[in-house]
């Protein structure tokens, strides 16, 4: 019946399939639930679940059982002063009894960008076009899209998958040579035998699993194939498109799942390599592990300080850390709120776009293929612009590759002086307000309480008055005092911007706007202008360890919180004077801290 | 009887919903065992039901009337406890955050604790879930602020993220529940086309991604509980797409055992129904025509409340209109009474902040009578009176017999003070009626909760509308 459709043999090859993954791993698994035969339907019972975990027999779980893939460094408590001996630490005695993972267990499903590169990536395929459209937009939670806090899942995400494997499917049909990476049995005439069929999966499991497929997955997949099989797909591509487009909707793929039990009275654990190669390749590429982590994974190097550093060092050389690295920006930044505002007719769609790539050019031209320092990126006085753009900002034309000099424009210096940031940090009003607790949120990583109620309705300053103005009446009366003092003057050197960031001497009620103030310290930091206050911030060591703390946010897909006082510290302590580190150090430093190779549990 | 021993799974009925034609007695193996124990109580249920902008004191009316922009609540004055004074946190994404929860947020995405609906459901539910096919239903139209999902979102879960399966598309939420099943026809006695070839694939596909879905929310998968609940909203969805792909009904796949005699697939929405679109802060959520955004929520709601009527959720929320969000009306609509035109008008937020800030200083009439807050209201009253129009097990409504939970995020001048709420009776345990009374969010909450069973000491003040 391989040429017809017949339901029912398809369906009881699976079943029988499934029933005998069951009665070999539920005894394993412990579970005690009934194993049903559902009715004939090859339906997987509450019993059944067990028969997935670990395979092999090993007992590991979620991928652990795989040889050279067991262990990690500091297997024990899950604390500092559990780490084998010579493990560098750069934390104090007192973060020594501290757990090496804080902000409980979770997981982590794909970001609609991650999902089309692993998909990309994987397949060796551009993105199929308007896949990551097809995905529901992201939450940026705490500011990332990657945070799992607003990872939401509904009807609408999951028949969004469904729509997208289908499409991966549906592009994989066209090329028929695209098995054989995965499975080189694939390219013979015995592609659709038992042996091969489960190579087929095994090589698939591998990739889009980021593990070995346990014998239990490859039992469930290989009955998938026998359908497909059944249902017509006589050659083994055919069958293997459709396993593909199951496991792009199975959670061992969407989500990014690490083991979170272990042994009694450990604070944390420590993950083994398969789960450090995902958590790196996803933190440094936003996608799936290469064949080269994979077998480093494989040959358990990567619990190697050393050698998990010369992976992260070959990683940052690929176009995707520059991907990702813009990707950031573009995130911490708020860039894509530039595609929502509502700025009025010299605004455009197009000097919209144009504002987003200065900021990412820049982004990569100089903080990823030039290495300038991180902190130069306050105090640049050169950027990429637009011909529109320059035109805006009213600089002469740009050169080769959009390079022009800010040097001759007053205040232009550094990217919080892009105009995309000075469209998306304020408002309409380019508000003094917005702008500051901009700059205090995501430059200077504090933050003050909600206003109080019936805060946002006291107007202390006529309508028509200057920013500055209305900001003095707040600074100068309590309780308004208390909290503005903290953020306000952080944005005093931006009047001289409009809300689309272009030079403005008077602002739109013809009021003189001015640039003078202080950044607000124990002592006060004072500026006369723009760019004094620009190279103030530059040295302001808030700033240089909320960019660390920012990255750090970034790698662990979480809101970073006082408990996280130890790592952050450990991440410091890798990383050379403020004014020298580039981004790349930064993100080295992450990547080799212990604490990124251990997991919360419960 | 051994036949009615065990109900026969959703997902071999679903299975075979796909082949064959289903007779009348085939339902009678669907029911579960509950079903037959008549009589039955009533489930516990909670929904959070959201208007933003809130409804400023200006607009209460004199006296205990619910005239004005309040006239939409007219219908359920003698089913409600409106609830005025409540002291909240200001500020958009601060108050709506909190307006089911009384606690601050962490952050914008995460919440200071789980919301009312949340607490009940796993004070009544020991496994912290409902037997039903969904946990928690979301609909509405919630303009998505990427940035702020506290602006929208009405649920959370004990760690304070977001919960919910949130659908702002009438046709989406039709599709999901109750397939391609025609309007009248009783649940589960439909016949969908045969499955092509592609939709058994399909099938086949899914099967296994149940597998993997199922083993993921077990004991044996080595994950912790929180992420076991993330993997189980997950397979949630995963079994609402299997009815949605097969035609069939996610009813007819197996409903809750609370299933009413009245549950049966109401009017498929039409193709001109009107989806809300996202978007982040600071931008205008667009042109909405006043009458297409009333009509199509409340194709919404009918939809939402025979989901309730057939079971398959038992807690959700709703909203009218996330909070701070900048909506521009337009045509005709009747305020009150008056027929208005509101092209012109302003946004929602805006024409909200002019009349909280300076409500007698030339504002235009319309908007000092608060169109925006009638407007959601009567969005708001038509779902809660839709959950009124089913009897329970009981011969009491659904919305009498469930926890109804009416809010808002601001108050008196676009403020946190004076908020306006309202709650249904919850079988009895409150009093219907309109109230002052003075304390904070949270006091009111924890009211309530203990009026519901859950631990607390009922705040002094807050005890009026407490039967």
């Amino acid at each position: 019946m391989r040429s017809g459709i017949d339901r029912t043999n398809a369906l009881s090859s699976n079943a029988l399939r499934m029933m005998v993954a069951v009665a070999s791993l539920t005894a394993w698994a412990g579970c005690t639930g009934a194993i049903s035969h559902g009715g004939g339907s090859g339906d997987p019972t509450p019993g059944s679940a067990g028969s997935q975990a670990g395979g092999s027999g090993t007992g590991g779980g979620l991928g652990s059982s795989m040889t050279g893939a067991a262990g990690a460094a500091g297997a024990g408590s899950g604390t500092v002063s559990s780490l084998p001996p010579g493990t560098t630490m750069t934390t104090t005695p007192a973060c020594a009894n501290a757990p090496l993972a804080t902000g409980g267990a979770y997981v982590r499903r794909l970001t609609r960008w991650e999902y089309a590169n692993t998909v990309a990536d994987l397949f060796k395929m551009p993105v199929p076009t308007g896949l990551p459209e097809l995905l529901p937009a992201d939450i940026r939670a705490n500011g990332f899209s990657n945070d799992f806090a607003g990872q939401l899942v509904s009807l609408e995400h999951v028949s969004a998958y469904s729509g997208s494997a289908d499409a991966v499917g549906a592009a994989l049909a066209k090329a028929p040579a695209w098995l054989t990476p995965f499975a080189t049995c694939a390219a013979t005439t015995q592609g659709t035998t038992a042996v091969c069929r489960d190579q087929i999966v095994r090589g698939l499991g591998l990739h889009l699993f980021r593990r070995p497929a346990t014998d239990a997955e490859v039992m469930s997949f290989g009955g998938l194939f026998d359908a497909a099989v059944a249902a017509g797909m006589t050659t083994a591509p055919a069958a293997a498109a459709v396993v593909v487009r199951g496991m792009l909707q199975a959670p061992q793929f969407l989500y990014r799942l690490e083991r979170q039990a272990a042994a009694p009275g450990a604070a944390a654990r420590a993950l083994d390599n398969y789960e450090i190669a995902t958590r790196l390749s996803y933190f440094l590429w936003s996608s799936a592990p290469d064949d080269a982590l994979l077998a480093a994974a494989q040959a358990g190097d990567l619990t190697s300080p050393d050698k998990l550093r010369a992976q992260v060092t070959r990683m940052l050389t690929g176009a995707h850390a520059r991907d990702v690295i813009q990707r950031y920006f573009r995130e911490w930044l708020s860039l894509d709120d530039l595609d929502d505002a509502n700025r009025g007719a010299a605004f455009t769609p197009q000097l919209a776009a144009d504002m987003k790539k200065e900021t990412l050019d820049v982004v990569g031209a100089d903080l990823w293929d030039a290495k300038h320092p991180l902190l130069s990126m306050f105090t640049s006085k050169s950027t990429i612009a637009s011909p529109a753009l320059a035109k805006h900002y009213g600089l002469p034309a740009p050169g080769a590759g959009g390079r022009v000099s800010t040097a001759t424009a007053p205040g232009r210096t550094g990217i919080l002086t892009h105009a995309s940031v000075l469209t998306v940090d304020g408002d309409a009003d380019a508000s003094i307000v917005l702008r500051g607790l901009y700059v205090m949120r995501k430059i200077m990583c504090g933050d003050v309480p909600a206003p109080p109620p019936g805060a946002t309705s006291v107007m202390l300053a006529p309508a028509t008055a200057s920013q500055r103005v209305k900001s003095d009446a707040r600074l100068a009366m309590q309780p308004c005092q208390s909290c503005h003092s903290q953020f306000d003057p952080l944005a005093y050197a931006f009047e001289p911007f409009d809300n689309i960031g272009a030079l403005q001497t008077k602002d739109v009620n013809n009021n003189p706007v001015k640039s003078d103030g202080w950044i607000p310290m124990a002592t006060n930091v004072p500026y006369t202008a723009t760019d004094d206050y620009m190279a103030a911030l530059a040295k302001d060591p808030r700033v240089s360890d909320c960019m660390a703390k920012h990255v750090a946010q970034f790698a662990w897909g979480r809101a970073l919180e006082s408990a996280d006082a130890c790592l952050l510290e450990d991440v410091r302590g890798r990383l050379g004077a403020p004014g020298t580190r580039t981004f790349a150090d930064v993100v080295t430093a992450v990547a080799s801290s212990p604490y990124f190779i251990y997991t919360a549990v419960q | 009887m051994k036949r009615y021993e065990k109900s026969l799974s959703r997902r071999t009925l679903l299975r075979g919903a796909g082949r064959i034609a289903i007779a009348l007695p085939f339902l009678d193996e669907m029911r579960t065992r509950s079903v037959w124990a008549a009589p039955v109580a009533p489930p516990v249920r909670a929904f959070n039901i959201f208007l933003g902008g809130g409804v400023p004191s200006l607009h209460w009316g004199g006296g205990n009337t619910l005239a004005g922009p309040l006239s939409p609540l007219a219908p359920l004055a003698s089913k409600m406890a409106f609830v005025r004074g409540v002291e909240g946190p200001g500020g958009h994404p601060a108050a709506a955050g909190a307006a089911f929860t009384g606690k601050n947020l962490v952050n914008d995405t995460t919440a200071g604790g789980p919301s009312i609906d949340n607490e009940i459901m796993r004070h009544a539910y020991p496994t912290g879930k409902p037997p039903t096919p969904i946990d928690v239903q979301g609909a509405g139209y919630y303009y998505k602020f990427l940035d702020n999902p506290s602006r929208w979102v009405k649920s959370w879960d004990e760690m304070g993220h977001p919960k919910g399966n949130f659908v702002d598309d009438p046709k989406a939420l039709f599709s999901s529940f109750f397939g391609a099943a025609p309007a009248g026809m009783p649940v589960g006695m439909t016949a969908p086309a045969a499955p092509t070839p592609e939709q058994k694939l399909q099938q086949s596909i899914l099967d296994s991604v149940v597998a993997q879905y199922k083993f993921y929310t077990s004991d044996a998968s080595n994950l912790s509980m929180s992420s076991r609940s993330k993997i189980s909203d997950h397979l949630d969805a995963v079994r609402q797409l299997e009815a949605k792909l097969a035609g069939t009904s996610l009813v007819s796949a197996g409903g809750g055992s609370g299933k009413l005699a009245t549950c049966a697939t109401p009017a498929a929405p039409n193709a001109g129904i009107y989806v809300s679109k996202h978007h982040n802060g600071g931008s205008s959520g667009g042109n909405v025509v006043a009458a297409d955004f009333v009509s199509s929520f409340k194709v919404m709601s009918d939809v939402f409340a025979m989901g309730v009527a057939c079971d398959l959720f038992r807690f959700g929320f709703s909203v009218a209109c996330c909070a701070g969000d900048g909506l521009s009306f337009t045509g005709p609509y009747n305020v009150a009474g008056q027929m208005v035109d509101l092209t012109g008008v302003g946004e929602t937020h805006d024409t909200n902040h002019a009349m909280g800030d300076n409500p007698t200083a030339g504002a235009p009439t319309l908007i000092k009578q608060g169109y925006h807050a009638h407007l959601f209201l009567e969005c708001c009253s038509y779902i809660m009176q839709q959950l009124d129009k089913y009897t329970d097990s009981n011969g009491q409504s659904i919305f009498a017999n469930s926890f109804v939970m009416l809010g808002t995020d601001l108050g008196t001048n676009h403020t946190g003070k004076g908020v306006f709420y309202g709650v249904s009776s919850a079988g009895g345990k409150f009093k219907p009626g309109v109230y002052d009374v003075k304390g904070s969010l949270l006091d009111f909450l924890t009211t309530c909760k203990v009026a519901m069973g859950l631990p607390g000491v009922p705040a002094a003040g807050m005890t009026g509308f407490v039967a």
